[in-house]
């Protein structure tokens, strides 16, 4: 049975890695390939690589940052921002990315996905919905070009619909006011998208914790939950999240000597410590080396 | 040193092969044309894209014919990575029929789906080895997933069958013949399952060539 993904999100800014918060405050974090290659070792089960600045810059993608994540990369790489023709897409896929993102470029021309679509095939391209609840009702609605859409809810879901009459292979839903948050996914609106779709969805914004994985991950369709400012800063961070998500039930795969699916995770997605007992019987416990 | 060749018809991201060969310590190159597989000590074909573009490309280069040559003559190691495990088929029935490689017997279909399951296959599925594969598993994990990403699989094959998976039914996920191997996972996207593999063979193809 195919497994859902979570997949380790790299928000890069002017190339540098950065924490972002509503995408208006951003903490940097450093080199993009160096998280690249920690969410790689740490059993990442792809890499989504955003480069907010591109499109706000008016420029291509930077081949070369892809090409550096890639190399670090032994797991698919998704990479969005700033592509608007077939012809960047198909560089970036020879630099190195598995799949493609467009998110303002499909706002501005929809049918550039279904080109997309007849050159790289379904399963490369992934179209990015920037969705905000910013507005005086509190419905979702969406963000094109950084500008609230003062569209309501349907048009979220038409959008998404849109897109995938048009042969995106998946829907890559992104909560802007919910970015840094931490306060969890904005369930109601993949909800709403999942009823009128077949593709797999990605969740993107807010996930702090485990607990929001799951939450994601029961939704169907939604088959990856992305996660990106939690990631840094935390020795093994996606290892420890994963177990956790999968004691709490989640289809995950699990492939690492580092195991923490028996290790207890407090509320606040941190490891808590053995008892005494439980660490003396560990010191004679063989582990053996992860050589490949 | 073994010289690896990756061959590059056009078809798909070569360069994540490159540098997962390239992260065990192979000596590989990206070979385009006749000459290049000429000189090759060992021969990987990888690949992500329809099948009879990828025939046309292989046939207009003439890398179909030396491939052919230097695999069943001369013996020389050969990894099918997806699209490349297809394409040493003999026939394939996407977009109608076309006629493969035909280093071993064996066609490619459609993935049989139950209705409600999209095509293509996308994602991490578990993959069942068979007990013949021990010399390529080496230390995997017994629930070893690996990244899959295709709507055909080869069937009615002569060649081993060292694993399979499941996808609405059981598929063929991995072949040997001889000198030739295949796998229908991307083994450099599927991390370190995958560069096990990898492993698995350039041992088993060195090994091949030293006796």
């Amino acid at each position: 049975m195919l497994k859902k993904r979570l997949v380790a999100c790299i928000l890069v800014r002017d190339g540098i890695a950065v924490q972002s918060f509503g995408f208006k405050r951003f903490l940097p974090v450093g080199k993009p390939e160096i998280a690249a290659e920690y969410f790689n070792r740490w059993s990442a089960d792809e890499i989504l690589l955003l480069d907010i600045s591109a499109t706000k810059r008016g420029r291509p993608p930077d081949y070369d940052l892809i090409a550096s994540v890639a190399r670090h990369c032994f797991v698919p790489l998704t990479y969005g921002g700033g592509i608007r023709t077939v012809e960047e897409a198909v560089r970036v896929v020879q630099g190195g990315a598995d799949k493609v993102a467009i998110n303002a470029a499909f706002a501005a021309d929809p049918t550039l996905t279904s080109r997309l679509a007849e050159r790289l095939g379904s399963q490369c391209v992934v179209v990015g919905l920037d969705v905000t609840r910013t507005g005086e009702d509190g419905d979702a609605e969406l963000v094109v070009n950084n500008l609230s859409g003062h569209r309501r809810n349907p048009t979220v879901c038409e959008a998404a619909f849109n897109a995938e009459c048009l042969g995106a292979g998946e829907i890559l839903v992104n909560s802007v006011d919910r970015d840094g948050a931490g306060s969890g996914y904005d369930l109601g609106i993949l909800r709403d998208i999942s009823q009128h779709l077949t593709s797999p969805i990605i969740a993107l914004g807010g996930a702090r914790h485990a607990n929001h994985v799951l939450e994601a991950l029961a939704i169907p369709r939604v088959m990856a939950a992305a996660i990106g400012n939690a990631l840094h800063h935390v020795e093994q961070s996606l290892l420890i999240l994963r177990a956790a998500a999968i004691q709490g039930g989640a289809k995950l795969r699990h492939e690492s000597y580092a195991d923490y699916r028996c290790h207890p995770v407090g509320s606040d997605g941190r490891l808590r410590k053995y008892d005494e007992k439980e660490l003396s019987e560990l010191r004679f416990v063989h582990h053996p080396v992860d050589s490949i | 040193m073994t010289q690896v060749a990756i061959i590059d018809y056009g078809m798909g991201n070569i360069n994540s092969v490159a540098h997962a060969l390239d992260y065990l310590g192979a000596d590989c190159r990206r070979i385009v044309d006749v000459r290049g597989v000429e000189r090759a000590d060992i021969l990987v074909l990888p690949g992500v894209g329809a099948f009879p573009h990828a025939m046309e490309r292989l046939r207009t280069s003439g890398l179909d014919l030396a491939i052919r040559r230097r695999v069943l003559q001369d013996r020389v190691p050969l990894l099918g990575i997806c699209l490349g495990m297809q394409l040493i088929a003999e026939t394939s029935d996407e977009y109608g029929p076309c006629q493969g490689l035909g280093i071993v017997k064996g066609h490619v279909r459609r993935l049989r789906v139950s209705s409600g399951m999209c095509l293509p296959h996308v994602g991490w599925n578990v993959v069942r080895w068979s007990a013949e594969s021990c010399d390529w598993r080496g230390n995997l994990l017994p629930e070893a997933h690996f990244y899959f990403d295709h709507s055909y699989v080869i069937e009615d094959t002569d060649a081993e069958i060292l694993a399979t998976a499941d996808y609405g039914a059981t598929f063929i996920a991995a072949i040997s013949k001889g000198n030739v191997a295949a796998v229908q996972f991307h083994p450099e996207k599927s991390q370190n399952a995958g560069l096990r593999i990898l492993r698995g063979f350039l041992n088993a193809a060195k090994g091949r060539q030293s006796c």
